[in-house]
């Protein structure tokens, strides 16, 4: 049973980074009505600046995180205002097609940036281990899913209380209609889609120190983030974080109970079954969905 | 005889009603409209017929067959046809092209046939492209035969919509709202076309703001206000009928968009 | 425009007779073999073409099937001894069949579901195929599938460059022939505009299935051919970058049109034994092409050149 909880709380950990890179994805579908297949590039990145701010070139973590962050935003509303924009018009498999694009550009620019080998950042803090009963906590990984629970909140804040955020719902439910009333879509999508690869890159710099990073994890976490939404309703908020700790509990239990080198299948497999049994997701009573916060 | 036979059709969404217990018959070959005012439920009703939605209770007989709640495309297979209020057309593909596909439901070639191009399929492929100038023809069309679709201006898109429905070789046609959006002149010529389409022997069935057009060529006219029939009868009945004039000045035109 | 019908058919013979002449001109194997895998990567751009080209939709795991396709066909071989003749038939039904299967429970969802799935399929065969040791040899990959043999003959690059040219004319001429059929015209419906496609008595879903299975089914025998004319495959057949190479090529070719994805997989297989020198850039160069042909061509290569040509004729009324 101890070995269960331990499997648990591991899950719980990372699943809360998972969450995060979900609520981004979320988002821009939600939002933008197109799966962004970059999400995990962002993440990518997100470990990546992380690593070069703080291992390399000796910033403040804390202020490398929030640096990071913020270089993602303005990668991603820089990306949207060039290349999706013009695409509105078509259909959306044009604007999925150049999220394809771009994720290939980011995973082989890193390539030559950083090099293919893996690298290793440092932990945040100094790593001490304590216990309760017999489960086994580190500091680090508490102190990641700290912050990943700060981030949620702070997001759900930012959707549910700023006008920015009653923008990005109103153009969710209906996006003539709030056009009609005076929102600025062109701002609410470059938002939406500068936010949502901000918080894929915070999932990016979260698990950084936890394992390596290499420039092909990006395509990973994508996969992920799909694995995350599709359970929980695609363009659902709320969902997308109940998604994020499933997946990662899930994952923990199956890499310890069923097999290790089926980790990473376990996401697919949720996908799969969802979608053929549930495809509106799992936290959805009712057909419509609505962003909540 | 009748070809439609639709009876207490209810649909629901949520908690709203908006279209409540209708019921009504389409004799063979005759042109019926249905009319009202805005919100009134006519085009939920045509989207039930159709099989857009499938009617939250009721039953709808095509033919002598029950048809509520089919798929649309089976529905259409049976020979009921319809048209879409807001322009629907196949963009990118041209006029002669478009008439073609809207051939379907009559063209029986397999796949193995096509791949050996089989004389079957060779016949059944003059056949189409011949059917296809013969619409043109009649919607004046051929000289475009070869311009996209969406290339056309208003009021010959419209035409082609008939003309793709046309091409579907319907027992019955489903025209929502035809004339929106045209002049008089191309009113009138839609008004000669409805016609012409009756005396091939289809049965037609329309939802119409304009009353010119409706009143002239309707045989028979049924009138929706809040998602329940308030009347039924000769367009001269209809004028006439004091509920009727009621539903469209002093009632309430609530507008919750159809 | 108008050409006549010997013009037409001199336009279709000549670029075939020159294809069969090339190994009696050219008997460089290192030619024929950059020849012979154009050919594949033509098999899997046209098959792939069915579904974003005509009925619009993204598969993201083609290269599962292609994948699949080999696995079969090379474990039929290394496992049972059974030859090509017997495998790629059998690579050919599975993939079909797994289109199948797929295409009923995903289309139903349709757009991005249908992309995580297909995207899903990829990788989850990737883990299984590097996971389950003992069918696959996992990472290692499975050595010592039988090279093809026709008639005592063994096949040289010369045989190998005939087989595949032979089944790039047969799936072309498969697939022009169902896009001017009652087939290619629903399919185009569909993608075209679904509610007026359904008016018409066109039921998308069952076309949707149809399209898939035919495209997995090519797949699936591109897959087989490779296996047994490399006699080695591993997981690495299941890469996400395969299917994106395939998606570019597609779209940069010209989606929709029969030439579009020859010319794309021609194009994109020559260029990296070209670019050698810059290997380590191809995959960035192939997404900076990916995205501002999004951006700048939208059509692609064929259709654009097609437009070009019309225009100089006077006959733009046509595009007009």
């Amino acid at each position: 049973m101890t070995v269960f909880f331990q499997y648990l709380v591991n899950g719980i950990v990372i699943g809360g980074t998972y969450s995060l890179i979900g609520m981004g994805m979320t988002l821009i579908f939600g939002i933008m009505r197109i799966v962004n297949f970059a999400h995990g590039e962002f993440y990518m990145l997100g470990a990546y600046f992380l690593y070069t701010l703080w291992a390399i070139l000796g910033l403040n973590p804390v202020l490398s995180m929030l640096f990071t962050f913020v270089l993602i935003l303005f990668l991603g509303i820089g990306f949207e205002q060039l290349f999706l924009r013009p695409l509105r018009k078509e259909s959306s498999t044009s604007s999925m097609l150049m999220t394809i694009g771009f994720s290939i550009v980011l995973q082989n620019a890193a390539l030559l940036i950083w090099g293919g080998a893996t690298q290793t950042v440092p932990t945040l803090v100094d790593l001490k281990t304590f216990s309760i009963g017999d489960v086994v906590f580190s500091t680090d990984r508490i102190l990641v899913f700290l912050i990943s629970l700060t981030i949620i909140i702070f997001t759900s804040l930012f959707i549910g209380r700023t006008k920015t955020g009653r923008s990005m719902r109103a153009t969710f439910q209906d996006m003539e209609a709030a056009e009609v009333v005076g929102v600025n879509i062109e701002r609410v999508y470059s938002i939406t889609f500068g936010f949502g690869a901000a918080l894929a890159a915070a999932g990016g710099f979260l698990l950084a120190p936890l394992f390596v990073i290499s420039p092909t994890m990006g395509a990973l976490a994508t996969s992920k983030a799909f694995a995350v939404v599709t359970a929980g309703g695609l363009g659902n908020v709320r969902g997308a974080i109940l998604g994020g700790l499933l997946l990662g509990v899930v994952e923990s239990l199956g890499a310890g109970y069923i097999a290790s080198g089926y980790k990473d299948a376990f996401g697919y497999l949720i996908i799969i079954l969802v979608i053929l049994f549930k495809p509106e997701g799992l936290m959805s009573r009712k057909r419509k969905k609505g962003v909540h916060a | 005889m009748s070809i439609l036979k639709v009876e207490g059709v209810v649909q629901r969404f949520g908690g709203l009603v908006a279209v409540n217990n209708v019921g009504f018959n389409v004799g063979q070959n005759e042109i019926v409209s249905i009319i009202g005012p805005n919100g009134a439920g006519k085009t939920t009703l045509f989207n039930v017929i159709a099989g857009t939605y499938k009617p939250s209770e009721g039953s709808i007989i095509f033919k002598g067959k029950e048809i509520a709640g089919l798929p649309a495309a089976t529905i259409a297979k049976q020979g009921l046809v319809r048209t879409f209020q807001i322009t629907s057309l196949f963009s990118n593909v041209s006029v002669l092209e478009s008439l073609k596909i809207a051939q379907h439901r009559t063209l029986e070639s397999n796949l193995f046939n096509v791949l050996i191009n089989a004389p079957s399929v060779r016949a059944e492929e003059q056949v189409a492209e011949k059917r296809a100038y013969e619409i043109l023809a009649l919607l004046k069309l051929e000289n475009k035969a070869n311009h996209l679709s969406d290339s056309l201006p208003y009021g010959e898109q419209r035409l082609l919509e008939i003309g793709i429905a046309l091409a579907a070789k319907p027992d019955m046609l489903l025209l929502d709202e035809p004339a929106a959006g045209l002049n008089e002149t191309e009113t009138i010529e839609l008004m000669g076309l409805i016609a012409l389409l009756r005396d091939e022997g289809i049965t037609i069935l329309l939802v119409e703001h304009d009353m010119n057009l409706v009143m002239s060529i309707s045989d028979r006219i049924l009138v929706l206000a809040n998602g329940t029939k308030i009347a039924e009868g000769l367009p001269s009945e209809i004028q006439t009928n004091p509920d009727v004039i009621e539903a469209y000045l002093g009632g309430d035109i609530m507008d919750f968009s159809e | 425009m108008k050409m006549n019908k010997t013009t037409t058919k001199l336009l279709q013979t000549i670029p075939v007779l020159i294809l069969l002449a090339v190994p009696v001109v050219v008997t460089n194997n290192y030619v024929l073999n950059v020849l012979i895998m154009a050919g594949i990567w033509t098999l899997l751009a046209s098959s792939l073409n069915i579904m974003i080209g005509l009925v619009g939709q993204l598969s993201m795991g083609h290269a599962a099937f292609y994948g699949i396709g080999a696995y079969i066909s090379g474990l039929l071989s290394v496992r049972l001894g059974i030859p090509i003749w017997l495998g790629m038939p059998a690579a050919g039904l599975a993939t079909t069949f797994l289109g199948y299967l797929i295409g009923k429970l995903t289309f139903r969802v349709r757009g991005s579901a249908f992309v995580l799935v297909t995207l899903g399929l990829g990788e989850v065969m990737r883990l299984v195929t590097n996971n389950w040791m003992s069918l696959t040899n996992g990472p290692l990959g499975l050595q010592g599938i039988s090279p093809v043999k026709l008639f005592g003959v063994n096949f040289t690059y010369k045989h190998y460059y005939y087989f595949i040219l032979l089944l790039v004319l047969l799936v072309s001429y498969i697939i022009w022939r169902i896009k001017n059929s009652r087939f290619g015209r629903a399919f185009i419906a569909m993608n075209e505009n679904e509610p007026l496609a359904n008016a018409v008595a066109i039921h998308s879903e069952r076309f949707l299935v149809l399209a898939f299975m035919i495209s997995t089914c090519i797949a699936g025998i591109a897959g087989s051919f490779y296996a047994h004319y490399v006699t080695f495959i591993s997981p690495d057949l299941f890469l996400l970058s395969n299917t994106v190479t395939i998606v570019v090529m597609v779209i940069v070719g010209g989606k929709g049109t029969v030439l579009g994805p020859i010319v794309g997989a021609i194009i994109f297989t020559l260029l990296p034994e070209w670019l050698r020198a810059i290997d380590n850039y191809r995959m960035l160069i192939y997404g900076l092409i990916l995205m501002f042909s999004i951006l700048f061509m939208k059509r692609g290569i064929v259709p654009s050149f097609a437009r070009i040509i019309k225009k100089k004729r006077g006959a733009l009324h046509e595009y007009s």
